[in-house]
C-alpha cells in the first residue's frame, strides 16, 4: 500500500445524468463501498479515486461527480477537461431521466473530447417493480449511438464494479493500442487543436499565471 | 414530529430579544458583536441559539430608510417584516393558484393556516383554458411548468440535511418548497438552482426555532410576539432568503442576464446591465461564480500567500471546482452547522453583499496551506472538496481566551480584505500557529515512493494484485526520472533544447510536459512515445504525468506547459508574419492602377491579380477569424506572385553561385558528386517543414519539383523564431539509426512544423529520395566565403540530431549542398 501513488495510467472519468439518478451513490459504492439512501444533493463537484488492475497494469481512476439538475455551466469546462470516460447515468424507474440521455450526449459532444469513451448506465436496477425503461430499448439505443451499456444498482451493488471495470478497461485498451500502433504517421500536428480560446474563458487567470 | 422541533424556553427568546433591542445597543455594536462571536452568550452551545433569527432580521432587513444607522439604537424591523409577510401571502396565493382558480390539495393560506377560498375565475374560453388544451396560450401550460418546478425543488428539499430530523417533517418540506418556488418564479433569470435549498434551510430553521407557538400566553412584548410569530415562519424565511440571495444570487447565475434592466432580479449592482449589446456579444459570458472563484485564487490568494497560490496553480487546481460549493452554500458543507452559523452571523452583520465571503475562502485556504502545499493534484482536490474539519480545531493559549475558529476565520478574512499583502498572509499563518496550533513550517513534499496519503476509495477496496505491480513500478520509476544519456527520440531531443536553456528540470518532465495536453494529444502522444527506441517503463509512458514535484500525478488536463506555450507562440508569430506578408502583398497589388495600363492584356492581368489578392485577403480574414485551422500557404499568395517569388529565389541562388564562381577561379569547378545522397534530405526535409522557414537560400530545386505545399514568402525567416533558435543551438542528440528515426533534423522537423499536408505527402524524408540534386550546387568550387545574404539561418542548422556515425559528413555536406557552394566551410 505504501507505493499507492504509483500507477501506470491515470484516467479521469466523469459521471453525468439527471439529478437524483444515483450518480453520487455509484461513486461512493465504487470508491468506498458505501451506499446511502438519503444523500445530500451534490453541489458543484465531488471527486474520488480508486485504482484497479487490468492486465497487470494499475489504472487509477479519478472519478468526478457533479450536480445533475443543471448542466452546471459554471464548471462545465473544468469538469470535462481531460476526461477520457463518461458514465451517463439514468434511472430505470424514471423514464424522463432516460429521455434526457440524448441531451447529455449532446452536452458531451459539445464539451468533452470527441474520443471520450461513453457508457450508458441504467441505475436502480433493484427497483424492478417500478421499471419504466425496458432494458432492450436502452441496449438498442446504446448500440445505435456507439455506447456500451449496463444496468446497475448502487443499492445492492450489482454491476457497479463491472461498470467501472468495463469502462476503464475500454479506455485502457484504446490507449494501449494507440501507443502500440507503429503508425506511418509521425506525430500529428496539434496546430489549431490546442488553441482553444473558449476553454480559457473560465480560467483566464489560470493559464495566465502559468506562462511565466 | 414534535420532538423534531425543539424550541427554547420562551424566556430565552425574550432574553435574546431584550439583549438585542432593549439594552440600548446601537446596530453597529451588535454587528461588531456578531463579527467577534460575542453576539450570543451561548454561541458555542450548538446550532440552536435563541434569538439568532432576530439578529439576522436586524442585519438583513433594511429598516426605516435613511436612518443614520450607526448611532441609533437597534429597533426590531417590524414594519418591513410585516410588509414582506403580506407580500408573501399575496404572491404565493397568486402563483399557486391553478388556472381554474383552485389550489393544490393541502395548500393553506400563509399566515392563516386556513384553506384558500375557491374563487372560480375560469374564463369561459374552454378552448384555451382547459388542462388538456394544446393551445399556445393555455394558462395550464404555465401551471404545469410550475408544477414541474415544484417537483424539482421538492426533490432537493427532501434531501436537505438528511441527518437533521427537523427537515424530514413533511410540513417543513412543503414550506421550504413554497419559499423556493416563489423565489424562483420571481427571479426567472436564475430560477431554482441546486444549493438554494441548503441556503434556505438554516434560515428557516433559525426562524422557526425562535418562533412562539401560536398559543403562547406568557407575558411578552407584543412587538416580540409579532416579530417571532410562528404562523409567519415561512414568510420570514422568504424575506431573509431573498435578502441573502441579493448577495449570494450572483453565484447562482448561470446564464447571461437579460440586458433589460427592468428585470426584477435582485442582481447585485456590480453586475453590469448597461453593457452595450455589441460588447456583450463580443465578450464571452463568464459566470459570476467563476469570476469570483478566479478572484479568490488568482488575485486574492496570490497577493496574500504566493507560495500556496503557486502550489495550487502548479498542480492545476481550478478554483471554481471547490469555490462553487463554498460560496453557493456559504460554507455549510465545509463546517458543521454550528460553526457555519457563527460564520453566517458575521457575514450577515458585515456585508450582505458577501464580498467578505471571498476573503473567508482565502482565509480557509491559508489555514490548510500545510496540507495543500506539499500535496499533489488529487490530494489537493480532496482537501478542498472535503475541507478538513480538524484543521479548524479551536485552540487557545492560556492567556488568551479561546476563540472560536469560525470567528477567527471571519477576523482573518476582514484583515485580509483590508490589507491584502503577503505580510498579512504571514501574520495570519502565525496567528493560526498561536491560536490553532498549526505549525508555520510547511511539511516537505512527499517524494516517491512514499507513504501514500489516505485517499478516498483506495483503502480497503484496492486489489491484491496491485501491490506487486506497484513495487516494480516504484523501483523503476526513480531510475526513469532522469535518463539524459539514454538515446532519445525526436520529442526528447527537442525538449532537450529547451532544457539546456537552464531549466533545471528532469528531461522526462520536459518531454512529458511538452505533450501533456492529454485531452487533445492522446493519440499523437501515444504514437510518439510508441516510436521511441526505449520505452522501458510503460507506466508513465502513455500519460504524461511526470510532475513538477516528483511525487504524485499531475493532472493531464492542467494548464499547458511552458513548452507548449512556446510552441504555440512560435506558431502564432510565424502565422502572423505570414499573414502580414500576405496583406502586404495584397495591398501592393490593390494599389496597382489598372487605368494607367493601356494594354488590354496587361489590364486583364492586373485585374486578375487584384481578384486573386482579394481572395487571399478574404482567406486571411478567415484565418484571423479562426474559421480556418489549417492554413494553406498556396491560398495566401496569388499564383503569379508565387511563381515570381520562386523565380526570384532561383535567380538569387544563381546570382550567388555566379558570384562564387567568379571568385574561385584558381580552382576549377568540381563536381559535387561527393555530396552523399542522405545529406540531401536535409534540404528536402526543410522544404516539407517549410511552414516557418524561409525558402530563400535553402531552396535549390526548380519550383516545379517542389513537393505539394508551396513555400511561404521569403520574408518569413527562422532566425526570428526564438524558441526554434534555441532548440537549434542545443547540442546534438545522438539518434540510434536513421531508419528508426526518419526525421533527421529535429529542428526542421519539429512536430509543430508539420502541416497535415506535409504529413500525407511523405512520412519520411528518405521516402522523397531520390530527388535530383540542384544542378547548380553540384558544380561549385569550394573555396568561397559564403555571402552574408545566404548564410544559413540558425534555425535551419541540420546538425542537431545527426546520427553520430554520419555526423562528420552531416555537419558539412548539407551546408555545402545548400549554402556553401564554394566549400568554404571545412
Amino acid at each position: 500500500m505504501a507505493e499507492g501513488s504509483n500507477f501506470d495510467y491515470l484516467f479521469k472519468v466523469v459521471l453525468i445524468g439527471d439529478s437524483g439518478v444515483g450518480k453520487s451513490n455509484l461513486l461512493s459504492r465504487f470508491t468506498r463501498n458505501e451506499f446511502n439512501l438519503e444523500t445530500k444533493s451534490t453541489i458543484g463537484v465531488e471527486f474520488a479515486t480508486r485504482s484497479i488492475n487490468v492486465d497487470g497494469k494499475t489504472l487509477k481512476a479519478q472519478i468526478w461527480d457533479t450536480a445533475g439538475q443543471e448542466r452546471y455551466r459554471a464548471i462545465t469546462a473544468a469538469y470535462y477537461r481531460g476526461a477520457v470516460g463518461a458514465l451517463l447515468v439514468y434511472d430505470i424507474s424514471k423514464h424522463a431521466t432516460y429521455v434526457n440521455v440524448t441531451r447529455w450526449l449532446k452536452e458531451l459532444r459539445d464539451h468533452a473530447d470527441s474520443n471520450i469513451v461513453i457508457m450508458l448506465v441504467g441505475n436502480k436496477s433493484d427497483l424492478k417493480h417500478l421499471r419504466a425503461v425496458p432494458t432492450e430499448e436502452a441496449k438498442a439505443f446504446a448500440a445505435e449511438n456507439g455506447l456500451s451499456f449496463i444496468e446497475t444498482s448502487a443499492l445492492d451493488a450489482s454491476n457497479v464494479e463491472a461498470a467501472f471495470q468495463t469502462i476503464l478497461t475500454d479506455i485502457y485498451r484504446i490507449v494501449s493500442s494507440k501507443s502500440l500502433e507503429q503508425s506511418e504517421d509521425p506525430i500529428k500536428p496539434t496546430t489549431g487543436d490546442t488553441i482553444t480560446v473558449s476553454h480559457s474563458v473560465d480560467t483566464p487567470a489560470n493559464t495566465g499565471g502559468k506562462c511565466c | 414530529m414534535a420532538e423534531a422541533r425543539a424550541r427554547p424556553d420562551v424566556r430565552e427568546i425574550k432574553d435574546a430579544y431584550d439583549h438585542l433591542f432593549n439594552s440600548h445597543q446601537t446596530a453597529t455594536k451588535i454587528k461588531d458583536a456578531a463579527l467577534s462571536g460575542r453576539l450570543f452568550q451561548r454561541a458555542d452551545s450548538g446550532a440552536d441559539v435563541a434569538g439568532r433569527s432576530m439578529a439576522w432580521k436586524l442585519f438583513l432587513v433594511p429598516n426605516e430608510p435613511l436612518q443614520s444607522v450607526a448611532e441609533v439604537e437597534a429597533v426590531p424591523p417590524l414594519k418591513p417584516v410585516q410588509a414582506a409577510r403580506e407580500a408573501y401571502r399575496a404572491l404565493l396565493m397568486e402563483k399557486m393558484r391553478a388556472p381554474d382558480g383552485g389550489y393544490e390539495e393541502g395548500f393553506t393560506v400563509p399566515g392563516l393556516g386556513t384553506l384558500p377560498p375557491r374563487t372560480t375565475n375560469a374564463s369561459g374560453n374552454l378552448e384555451k383554458n382547459n388542462p388538456l388544451s394544446l393551445h399556445d396560450e393555455n394558462p395550464w401550460r404555465e401551471w404545469f411548468a410550475a408544477m414541474d418546478l415544484r417537483k424539482t425543488i421538492l426533490q432537493d428539499v427532501e434531501r436537505t440535511f438528511p441527518d437533521i430530523a427537523y427537515f424530514r417533517d413533511a410540513e417543513v418540506q412543503a414550506e421550504l418548497t413554497n419559499v423556493l418556488f416563489l423565489y424562483s418564479v420571481m427571479h426567472p433569470d436564475i430560477g431554482y438552482r441546486q444549493g438554494m435549498h441548503e441556503l434556505l434551510a438554516p434560515l428557516y430553521y433559525a426562524i422557526d426555532y425562535d418562533s412562539f407557538p401560536p398559543d403562547v400566553n406568557a407575558d411578552i412584548d407584543p412587538t416580540l410576539k409579532e416579530l417571532c410569530a410562528h404562523q409567519w415562519v415561512a414568510a420570514d424565511a422568504w424575506l431573509l432568503f431573498t435578502a441573502v440571495m441579493k448577495g449570494a444570487g450572483q453565484w447562482y447565475e448561470w446564464q447571461e442576464p437579460k440586458t433589460q434592466p427592468e428585470s426584477s432580479s435582485p442582481l447585485p449592482t456590480h453586475v453590469q446591465f448597461n453593457v452595450g449589446a455589441d460588447d456583450a456579444r463580443v465578450k464571452p459570458y463568464v459566470a459570476p461564480i467563476v469570476a469570483a472563484c478566479n478572484r479568490v485564487q488568482s488575485v486574492f490568494l496570490k497577493a496574500v500567500d504566493p507560495e500556496l497560490w503557486k502550489a495550487m496553480q502548479g498542480a492545476g487546481i481550478e478554483p471554481q471546482i471547490y469555490g462553487i460549493r463554498w460560496l453557493r452554500l456559504l460554507f455549510t458543507r465545509e463546517f458543521n452547522m454550528q460553526d457555519a452559523m457563527v460564520l453566517w452571523d458575521g457575514l450577515f452583520a458585515t456585508d450582505p453583499a458577501f464580498d467578505l465571503a471571498l476573503w473567508v475562502c482565502v482565509a480557509m485556504l491559508v489555514r490548510i496551506r500545510n496540507k495543500l502545499i506539499p500535496a499533489d493534484y488529487s490530494s489537493q482536490l480532496t482537501y478542498l472538496l472535503r475541507y478538513p474539519s480538524n484543521a479548524a480545531a479551536a485552540g487557545g493559549s492560556p492567556e488568551d481566551p479561546p476563540i472560536h475558529h469560525a470567528t477567527l476565520l471571519l477576523r482573518q478574512a476582514l484583515t485580509l480584505q483590508m490589507s491584502p499583502t503577503p505580510t498579512t498572509g504571514v501574520s495570519i499563518i502565525h496567528e493560526n500557529k498561536n491560536l490553532l496550533g498549526i505549525p508555520v513550517e510547511v511539511p516537505p513534499p512527499i517524494s516517491p515512493p512514499v507513504r501514500r496519503r489516505p485517499r478516498a476509495g483506495e483503502g480497503r477496496q484496492s486489489f491484491s494484485a496491485e501491490s506487486s505491480t506497484r513495487n516494480d513500478a516504484g523501483g523503476s520509476k526513480a531510475a526513469h526520472n532522469r535518463q539524459p544519456s539514454t538515446p532519445m527520440g525526436l520529442p526528447e531531443s527537442l525538449a532537450r533544447g529547451i532544457l539546456e536553456r537552464g531549466e533545471s528540470l528532469g528531461i522526462n518532465k520536459t518531454v512529458m510536459n511538452a505533450v501533456s495536453e492529454f485531452k487533445r494529444n492522446l493519440p499523437d502522444l501515444a504514437t510518439a512515445l510508441g516510436r521511441l527506441p526505449l520505452t522501458p517503463q510503460p507506466h508513465n509512458a502513455a500519460y504524461p504525468l511526470s510532475p513538477e514535484r516528483p511525487t504524485g500525478e499531475r493532472p493531464p488536463w492542467e494548464p499547458r506547459s511552458r513548452f507548449e506555450m512556446e510552441r504555440e507562440i512560435t506558431q502564432m508569430r510565424a502565422l502572423q508574419r505570414k499573414l502580414g506578408d500576405t496583406v502586404g502583398w495584397v495591398v501592393d497589388t490593390l494599389l496597382l492602377d489598372e487605368s494607367e495600363v493601356q494594354d488590354e492584356a496587361a489590364k486583364k492581368t492586373v485585374e486578375k491579380r487584384k481578384r486573386e489578392a482579394l481572395e487571399c485577403l478574404s482567406y486571411v480574414r478567415d484565418v484571423l477569424k479562426g474559421t480556418v485551422t489549417e492554413v494553406e500557404d498556396e491560398r495566401l499568395i496569388g499564383e503569379e506572385e508565387m511563381r515570381r517569388r520562386r523565380d526570384k529565389e532561383r535567380q538569387e541562388k544563381e546570382a550567388a553561385e555566379a558570384l562564387s564562381r567568379r571568385h574561385s577561379t584558381p580552382h576549377p569547378p568540381q563536381p559535387a558528386a561527393a555530396i552523399p545522397i542522405e545529406a540531401r534530405p536535409q534540404g528536402a526535409g526543410a522544404r516539407r517543414s517549410q511552414d516557418y522557414f524561409p525558402p530563400q537560400g535553402l531552396s535549390t530545386s526548380p519550383p516545379g519539383r517542389l513537393p505539394a505545399p508551396t513555400p511561404i514568402p521569403a520574408t518569413v525567416s527562422a532566425p526570428r523564431n526564438p524558441p526554434l533558435q534555441s532548440i537549434a543551438s542545443a547540442p546534438a542528440m545522438p539518434i540510434p539509426s536513421a531508419s528508426a528515426q526518419p526525421l533527421q533534423s529535429p529542428t526542421l522537423n519539429a512536430p509543430w512544423n508539420y502541416t497535415k499536408s506535409s504529413f500525407s505527402s511523405a512520412s519520411s524524408p528518405i521516402a522523397t529520395l531520390p530527388r535530383v540534386p540542384p544542378r547548380t550546387s553540384t558544380v561549385l568550387p569550394r573555396a568561397m566565403p559564403l555571402p552574408p545574404s545566404l548564410r544559413t539561418p540558425p534555425g535551419a542548422s541540420p546538425n542537431a540530431a545527426a546520427p553520430p556515425a554520419e555526423s562528420g559528413m552531416r555537419e558539412q555536406k548539407p551546408k555545402a549542398a545548400a549554402y556553401d557552394p564554394l566549400g568554404a566551410i571545412p
